[in-house]
């Protein structure tokens, strides 16, 4: 780790602890971390950005899953690179982004000298709270972003399971030119969901790493039969199991992170995303039942990753949708070509860490 | 918090292009090999495959050219491992010398023993064997009770190892054993030795496993003489060596791809089907691989920097048994196993090969409770 990551991280890391006594509190924790900048770390220099690679700037979002951040920073991160990939001002406050589902994508028409988008955005994260939502639609085999303003929007709140916001929109509408701009040819749709994937996966990592601090902390204090619990083999062995999920989840996450430029980023999140859905699961079942009781309550902090991690699981792609996807590619090049398939993604082209 | 970081893998240009020089070799090699030899994986024996992928130099490949070796990069190792293993070549033979008998004999070996032994082992005609478990020495190693009494000239060794791979074919075995009386000192009082499996009064016997083959053996000393010479390291230093032995054993590719060629089997058994079924199996056991090949090879680039990564290995090594060992039970949602199709023969011979073999997955190079263990002492826990 060089000297400008570790800093920004260790900024971050202080800001995001001392936020943990406010989980609730999402206009705070905005307000908190848009002091730092926070939200520009995926931007360029040249763009009022930082000088950060991308694996840098995603390592934030590991860390807000980490310390269970009560605001959409890998959302915002997005929302702002792809304003600044397509030339639009970048200070219109708290960012979001919206994501079509991939088998139903939006609909994007000229009419005259206007623009005519329809469709569904389904449980977009936070839009209600944020002054402008973009997302991407396809024209003409044209990428553009769409730059939706929340007010204008049909929209039917709800919230995931971790009571973070997550709202329907539909979409019919005309746009201006202003708020319909040219994306380079590699920022399509399916672009966007599979960068919310990876935020997902980059959550759930930071998350897991925290579940088994708690669930080995708590094992050491937890007195039963006159010795903490951690002296049991059979919960030593749980242990360890949960922090294989933990480490896999992380070695995933990294895997994806790496993809963020690589032309072949599909299968490689893919393979992230489902990987890390599973290791939720596992993980949280032992650490459940290594809590006891105390973990199925509301006060006690474990829920507040465990609601999340549920949520995270299935948001821009559960495992099955992911595994049909990958499936799908293996299976389409044969018997084989399995092996080749898998040592041609685990060679990077262009990795994010440059 | 808790660190389980497994550092990115190091990239090598050198180590691609040394990837497609070695799938060529492969597929002139292995030209014809049926899938059920090439389940065998890292159990199939075959002596003349050994000795020619040692003409290529590719035994030994990281060690000193002075000993034979080709001093390529850890990173060219893993990938000539790795590919080895996909493509289903008989490596057995080697194996054990290469992966952590010859590296134990680099680092504590002395110069005679690693002149005389390290440039065959890199020719492919020296083939070795472990010397660790007992009849009452499983996974508690430390309770060895085979005893190499020093005398004036060497020791004088009895006892008993058990489930030896390929002891019946293999040249040298490293030992693992007392060389002190006091059963108290339970890691003080081991040592290793070199012993020529040739040594009169060693008896070789074999033990077939359920399915009926021959790889493990009982081995038999009494009152074996051996030199001197043949102690490998410091006299009582036994247990720290084969500790360092076991980290080798662990971390490699060896440890998740066993059944790979069950998954490939399955593949070609579906085609030409269309349902989400097979793509969610496939793809759920392609992400796994992925996963943990990501994992196993940022071992390896710790390996090469001289860390010790034993949480990391012991980590790799767990999830890479649970894979190879669900590899043949997914397989069976998707084929009608009721029912062995002919079109689909290949499939079935592998299926019924890897059923037999998977329970083993979870028991050798240390059980799934010992690596636990591991991973909970590394949790701090123990």
């Amino acid at each position: 780790m060089d000297d400008s990551r570790s800093l920004l991280l260790d900024t971050a890391g202080r800001l995001f602890a001392e936020l943990r006594d406010t989980p609730d509190d999402a206009d705070l924790a905005w307000r908190r971390v848009a002091e730092l900048g926070l939200p520009l770390a995926l931007v360029d220099e040249a763009r009022g950005g930082f000088d950060l690679p991308a694996a840098d700037a995603l390592a934030l979002v590991r860390l807000a899953g980490q310390y269970a951040l009560a605001a959409p920073l890998g959302e915002a991160l997005l929302a702002n690179r792809l304003l600044a990939e397509a030339g639009a001002d970048i200070d219109e406050g708290r960012p979001t982004i919206a994501v079509a589902d991939p088998r139903n994508p939006l609909e994007l028409n000229r009419e005259e000298n206007r623009w005519r988008v329809t469709g569904r955005l389904p449980a977009a994260p936070w839009a209600e709270h944020a002054e402008v939502i973009v997302t991407i639609a396809r024209h003409d085999r044209q990428n553009r972003l769409l730059l939706l303003d929340p007010g204008s929007l049909a929209a039917t709140p709800g919230t995931n399971l971790a009571d973070q916001p997550r709202t329907d929109l539909t979409l019919d509408l005309e746009l201006n030119d202003q708020r319909v701009r040219e994306l380079p040819e590699t920022l399509s749709p399916e672009w966007l969901f599979e960068s919310g994937a990876l935020l997902r996966c980059q959550e759930i990592a930071g998350a897991l790493a925290t579940v088994l601090d708690m669930t080995v902390q708590y094992a050491g204090e937890r007195v039963q039969f006159g010795k903490p619990i951690a002296r049991q083999q059979a919960i030593q062995q749980q242990l360890a199991v949960l922090a294989t999920q933990a480490a896999v989840a992380a070695g995933a996450a990294d895997m994806a992170v790496d993809a963020f430029h690589d032309p072949r980023r599909q299968s490689l999140i893919a393979a992230a995303k489902a990987r890390c859905g599973e290791a939720a699961g596992q993980a949280l079942a032992i650490a459940h039942q290594v809590h006891g009781a105390i973990g199925m309550t509301r006060e006690y902090r474990l829920n507040l990753y465990s609601r999340r991690l549920w949520s995270w699981r299935d948001e821009f792609g559960g495992e099955r949708y992911w595994q049909v996807r990958l499936g799908e590619q293996v299976l389409a090049r044969g018997a084989d070509g399995l092996w080749p398939f898998i040592t041609e993604l685990g060679s990077s082209t262009e990795g994010a860490r440059q | 918090m808790i660190d389980l970081s497994f550092p990115t893998p190091p990239e090598s240009q050198q180590a691609e292009s040394f990837r497609e020089q070695v799938r060529d070799f492969l597929a002139t090699e292995l030209a014809g090999r049926a899938p059920l030899q090439r389940v065998e994986s890292w159990m199939g024996f075959d002596a003349g495959f050994s000795r020619r992928l040692g003409e290529q130099g590719w035994i030994g490949l990281t060690w000193p050219k002075q000993y034979g070796g080709s001093e390529r990069s850890a990173l060219e190792r893993y990938v000539l491992l790795e590919e080895l293993l996909a493509a289903g070549a008989p490596v057995a033979a080697h194996w054990i010398a290469d992966r952590q008998s010859g590296p134990l004999l680099l680092r504590y070996g002395t110069e005679a023993q690693k002149q005389a032994i390290l440039p065959r082992i890199t020719r492919g005609e020296c083939f070795f064997c472990i010397g660790m478990s007992e009849p009452d020495s499983g996974s508690d190693l430390a309770a060895a009770r085979t005893y190499a009494e020093p005398v004036d000239d060497g020791f004088i060794v009895n006892g008993t190892k058990l489930w030896t791979t390929y002891g019946h074919e293999a040249h040298y075995m490293v030992l693992f054993c007392r060389t002190s009386r006091d059963n108290e000192d339970r890691h003080g009082g081991t040592s290793q030795l070199l012993i020529d499996l040739t040594l009169p009064g060693i008896t070789i016997r074999p033990i077939h496993d359920l399915s009926g083959a021959h790889h493990f053996n009982e081995v038999v000393f009494e009152n074996v003489r051996v030199p001197r010479d043949a102690l490998i390291g410091e006299m009582g230093d036994g247990w720290n060596q084969v500790l360092s032995e076991l980290a080798f054993e662990r971390s490699g590719p060896d440890r998740f791809l066993s059944t790979l060629w069950v998954l490939i089997e399955l593949i070609r058994a579906l085609q030409g089907r269309d349902d989400d079924q097979s793509r969610i199996a496939v793809g759920r056991l392609t992400a796994h691989l992925m996963s943990l090949r990501r994992l196993s090879r940022s071992v390896a680039g710790m390996l090469q920097r001289g860390e010790n990564p034993t949480l990391q290995a012991a980590i790799v090594k767990d999830l890479g048994a649970l894979l190879e060992q669900e590899i043949p039970d997914i397989a069976r949602q998707l084929v009608d196993t009721g029912h062995a199709d002919a079109a689909h023969r290949d499939f079935f011979q592998v299926l019924h090969y890897a059923v037999q073999q998977v329970p083993a997955f979870s028991l050798r190079g240390g059980t799934r409770e010992i690596l636990r263990g591991i991973i909970a002492r590394g949790l701090g826990l123990r």
